[in-house]
């Protein structure tokens, strides 16, 4: 049933690729590995005779004792909680989702329970955002329909009232802005949750962010300055998704304006061979406590925006080995900074 | 200068959106045809002869893709547009059509192609 694993070799556990303990039938905590300390925040000496509940969030607790005597009863190796999302609680007392696999061993005449720990939190982002993705699909043909009545709608409206009351045509191109509106937010829900693999070729940075910039519709009197290098500079790349991410930094920093200020565009190459692409605008600037927010999916300060945007930036950036990065002086306005490894010949 | 009617078979399962687009080829001097699923397109497209087909990819009975293959296989003479409310069509990629359309329809890219349609018949 159970291996022998003998106190005097625990220390090997050190070597295996995941945050591992060993816990006696009491559920106190005989061994940790350093994973498992830095996982749970922990410093070395910390845990060990403490009760193993310490790294279960408080609601879970009493639940957790009650298992644990059942499992001690016919100890067998076993993922743990089958069905069920488990969560870790750092020292902090931040929570993370986990995956954990229990095995008893044999250490002289007594059964132990050797755990390792997984912190899950990507893999349950990325199936959460594959649910995501299934369920906007449907939704997405769902409302395209009804959208693409309306705005046929409006457009014969149109040709036919050509020379009706100038009110009429107002009322018709508020309609159909509203339909453009909500057509490109199931574009971007798409866009987040579908995201090919890239498709690699040599993209004119500088040319991208123009394309990008020029899309943007309501820039108001925002005056756009571009510092771009003389000589061009380019990366591997897929140029539709690079459009997709400059376009919803810039679009971000448009609206961050309100219609009014300066958007500086900048493309510098930086070392070694390194590109970097920087948005500025004169908004008002990004609190602090948000700051490492941002990028995630539907976090959005805007009354209007479901915070897609720099989500998608961010992914586009991380399929493209690049990283993005945001500085901010509150009331002064935000810089967004996108860097990219030089296209290289062969790189692509 | 009105040089012959120009007629065009309409395809889809969304009523209100078939007599949309119906209204609007009118204003244009287009004669309409609709059929709402693929199998009564593939039957009209055999009887009478066309200028243009326009799709929806989606339909119920048999969908826009089986319709257009067997018009193939008929040799329905009969330039097509496929239109779909899915961001992606996939299966559309290796076809012969004449273009592709997203809902909610590019009306001015369906009237150039329209009328570059007309150009290529003059």
């Amino acid at each position: 049933m159970s291996s022998p694993l003998e106190e005097s070799s625990w220390h090997l556990l050190e070597y295996v690729p995941d945050a591992t303990l060993i816990v006696d039938r009491e559920g106190r905590i005989l061994f940790v590995n350093s994973l498992a300390q830095k996982l749970f925040g922990y410093g070395p000496g910390e845990l060990v005779g403490q009760a193993m509940e310490v790294l279960i969030p408080q609601r879970f607790r009493e639940r957790h004792v009650h298992h644990r005597k059942e499992y001690a009863h016919g100890p067998k190796p076993r993922p743990m909680g089958a069905g069920l999302d488990l969560y870790g609680v750092r020292k902090d007392g931040t929570e993370f989702p986990t995956e954990i696999s229990l095995s008893p061993i044999q250490t002289g005449d007594s059964v132990r329970v050797m755990a390792a720990i997984r912190d899950v939190t990507d893999s349950r982002l990325k199936e959460r955002l594959a649910t995501l993705g299934h369920l906007a699909g449907s939704i997405a043909h769902e409302l395209r329909n009804p959208l693409a009545t309306i705005d046929s709608s409006v457009y014969f409206l149109k040709a036919k009232l050509k020379d009706a009351d100038p009110k009429v045509a107002e009322h018709l191109s508020r309609i159909k802005s509203a339909v453009t509106a909500a057509t490109s937010v199931i574009q971007s829900l798409l866009d987040l949750t579908r995201m090919k693999p890239p498709l690699m070729s040599r993209v004119d940075v500088a040319a991208t962010v123009d394309e990008a910039v020029a899309a943007i519709k309501d820039i108001g009197s925002i005056d756009v300055v571009r510092d771009y290098p003389a000589e061009g500079a380019f990366v591997p790349g897929d140029s539709q998704q690079l459009l997709m991410a400059f376009g919803n930094v810039a679009k971000n920093a448009v609206d961050a304006m309100k219609g009014k200020g300066r958007l500086v565009l900048s493309v510098r190459k930086t070392e070694p061979h390194h590109v970097e692409i920087s948005f500025s605008d004169t908004g008002p600037g990004i609190p602090e406590e948000n700051l490492d927010r941002i990028f995630q999916p539907l976090f959005s300060t805007k009354a209007t925006g479901i915070g897609f945007g720099l989500s998608i930036a961010k992914m586009v950036t991380d399929r493209h080995e690049g990283s993005i990065r945001a500085h901010t002086e509150p009331g002064k306005g935000a810089t967004f900074v996108l860097r990219f490894p030089l296209y290289r010949e062969k790189t692509a | 200068m009105m040089a012959f009617l120009k007629k065009v078979l309409l395809a889809d399962d969304n009523l209100e959106f078939c007599r949309n687009i119906s209204d609007i080829l009118e204003l244009k001097d287009y004669q309409v045809v609709t059929a709402h699923d693929g199998h009564e397109a593939l039957e009209l497209a055999k009887n009478e002869r066309f200028d243009l087909a326009l799709m929806d990819v989606r339909m119920p009975v048999m969908d826009g893709l089986e319709a257009f293959d067997r018009m193939q296989s008929a040799l329905v003479q009969v330039p097509v547009i496929m239109m779909s409310a899915f961001a992606v069509e996939e299966n559309l990629q290796q076809k012969p059509i004449y273009a592709y359309l997203k809902k909610p329809i590019d009306f001015d890219r369906l009237m150039a192609l329209l009328d570059n349609l007309e150009q290529q018949r003059a």
